[in-house]
């Protein structure tokens, strides 16, 4: 009854994985499938000419950065989120800010970058104006500012997940037994102080748990979001070791390189992934193993 | 106690939330039905259907659009399910032989896989470029839902099966009857999960499907915004001449949220229950 199932994880996730060889071959993909073993082997050259180039800096920096900015803002996000709406009494209010602040979550980013593309242009969207107010001049165009890409990067990716990601600490919030806001209420904690003392601690296995995956997926950095908002003008900032592949892989068809990089990035993050739940556990928190 | 003064505080905040969500929405809404831009004009000329009839009317390719992504949607969907479900019910078995070993096999696949280019060269060795299998086959199980598949079933009382099994029914009859009827919420949510999926994936459609006429809704809406070539195009068909490039973009975005916005309501119930199953029970 599970073959299919397994079948599938064979076709389409391991068979790949045997593709990644190439990053140490020289592959044309005129060669197809076969030529994954045919091609001629060159060792090491792609991942010398990687770390060697101009871009290897830039890739890199973008993703950590990026990454980190995203980390530092979007972790924290969810859990002040749920915070305030356990302190909302009022259910009709409660139910509101629930369910609009799931939906962007459903809005795939093409629509969201859409909505961005059309609020930020010049011609059209409110937010010329808006910046007109500040003193931009006009016609400025938010989206190929390189100072304002990461913030729109980050503010995006929060407007989008808050909601849906303060699902799981709203449920953890709401199954810590109540007597213990009660002791703490007898010994004179102001609300601020239970929620320092009481909530936050209750869900830290959640937290720890979250913020593991979290950082497993440091090397991501959200390639759909910024391949779809990003443009040469922003390289710059924006640039990530996802869309440097997929440019240097499918447009200019350098497979084998493209790989390279790819893996180097797959391997990497599969370190972090571990060393981040070997620290969980040393730390006795909860774990994903 | 919380003083009066945070309280409102945090209804502020709250408050700045939800509208920071909504407003884009009714915002792009109100361009598109009075097909004037908005901030320039500030009078209600008049609420217009004007863009959605032309889109629908006059140009084909929404529609072709529209109906691809509902095909891929529910073919995918039912795909997902048909092959999801025995998985994960299979592996809630505890004395399933080598069960260990393939969970393994699975959560591997969640940390660490080929890559993209090796996943292109194999999905396009496998003959599926331009075919909708190609949106359908390379995501056909999601680890994570086939784990809170099987965290469901895993808790259903082994005595409902047993029963079953004495009465002499198969494996699939026990699933069929017993296992499935149980399993409503979970069902529904994973169902949406990848219903959803399907409808917003956007990129193994660019990078498989090479012919204009096989895009779904989200790849045409990512063209007519940032192209001008898909606009100047539909502009041509506007015999009327009543449309700006603008409505036109517009318009197609709303048409693309729009069935998302229309089922939320009714599903949102599910998807908050099955997070939680799923939560719950790791």
């Amino acid at each position: 009854m599970a073959l299919p199932g397994l079948v599938y994880y064979l076709l389409f996730h391991y068979v790949p994985m045997v593709g990644v060889v190439i990053s140490f071959k020289d592959y044309s993909p005129i060669d197809g499938l076969a030529g994954i073993f045919t091609s001629p082997w060159v060792g090491l050259e792609h991942f010398e000419k990687f770390f060697g180039s101009y871009f290897f800096v830039r890739v890199f920096t973008n993703t950590i950065v990026i990454s980190l900015l995203k980390l530092a803002f979007g972790f924290p996000a969810p859990i002040v989120l749920a915070l305030l709406i356990n302190e909302v009494k009022n259910r009709v209010f409660r139910r509101i800010v629930q369910t609009v602040s799931y939906l962007p979550h459903f809005i795939s980013w093409v629509i969201v970058s859409s909505m961005i593309y059309l609020l930020a242009s010049p011609s059209f969207g409110i937010a010329g104006s808006v910046l007109e107010w500040f003193g931009y001049r006009e016609g400025f165009y938010a989206l190929s500012s390189n100072d304002f890409f990461r913030g729109i990067l980050v503010g995006s990716s929060i407007w989008k997940e808050i909601g849906w990601s303060s699902i799981i600490y709203l449920a953890a919030i709401s199954g810590i037994n109540p007597e213990l806001y009660e002791s703490a209420m007898i010994d004179g904690a102001s609300r601020w102080k239970q929620v320092r003392h009481v909530t936050l601690p209750s869900i830290t296995n959640v937290i720890s748990v979250l913020f593991i995956l979290n950082v497993g997926g440091l090397l991501d950095a959200g390639f759909e979001q910024i391949f779809l908002l990003y443009s040469p003008s922003v390289y710059a900032t924006s640039d990530i070791i996802d869309t440097y592949v997929y440019r240097e892989g499918l447009v200019t068809s350098n497979f084998s390189f493209a790989t390279a990089v790819g893996m180097f990035k797959s391997v990497i993050a599969m370190a972090l992934i571990v060393s981040a739940n070997t620290l969980a556990r040393r730390l006795e928190a909860e774990n994903l193993w | 106690m919380v003083t009066p003064l945070s309280r409102t505080a945090i209804y502020a905040a709250l408050s700045l939330l939800v509208a920071s969500i909504a407003l884009p929405f009714l915002y792009l809404l109100a361009v598109s039905l009075t097909n004037e831009t908005l901030l320039r004009n500030m009078s209600l000329s008049g609420v217009s259907f004007g863009a959605y009839e032309f889109l629908f009317r006059s140009s084909g390719k929404i529609v072709a659009s529209f109906q691809m992504s509902v095909l891929r949607t529910v073919l995918g969907t039912i795909c997902n399910m048909l092959v999801s479900i025995p998985l994960a019910y299979s592996l809630s078995k505890k004395q399933l032989p080598g069960r260990k070993a393939m969970m393994l096999y699975i959560v591997i696949t969640m940390v660490f896989h080929g890559g993209l280019i090796p996943t292109y060269i194999t999905v396009t060795s496998y003959g599926l470029i331009n075919s909708v299998w190609a949106m359908i086959l390379p995501a056909l199980v999601s680890a994570y839902n086939v784990i809170l598949l099987r965290n469901f079933f895993m808790a259903i009382p082994p005595a409902l099966e047993e029963s079953a099994r004495i009465d002499g029914a198969s494996d699939y009859a026990v699933l069929r009857k017993v296992v499935l009827p149980l399993s409503t919420p979970v069902l529904a949510t994973i169902a949406l999960f990848y219903a959803v999926y399907h409808w917003n994936e956007w990129f193994n459609v660019l990078l498989y499907i090479r012919r204009s006429d096989m895009w779904t809704m989200q790849v045409l809406l990512r063209n007519i915004v940032m192209e001008a070539s898909a606009v100047n195009e539909l502009m041509s068909m506007d015999t009327a001449g009543r449309m700006t490039p603008e409505s036109i973009k517009v318009s197609t975005l709303l048409v693309t949220i729009f069935p998302i916005v229309l089922l939320y309501p009714f599903v949102q119930r599910y998807f908050i229950q099955g997070v939680m199953l799923g939560a719950v029970k790791e």
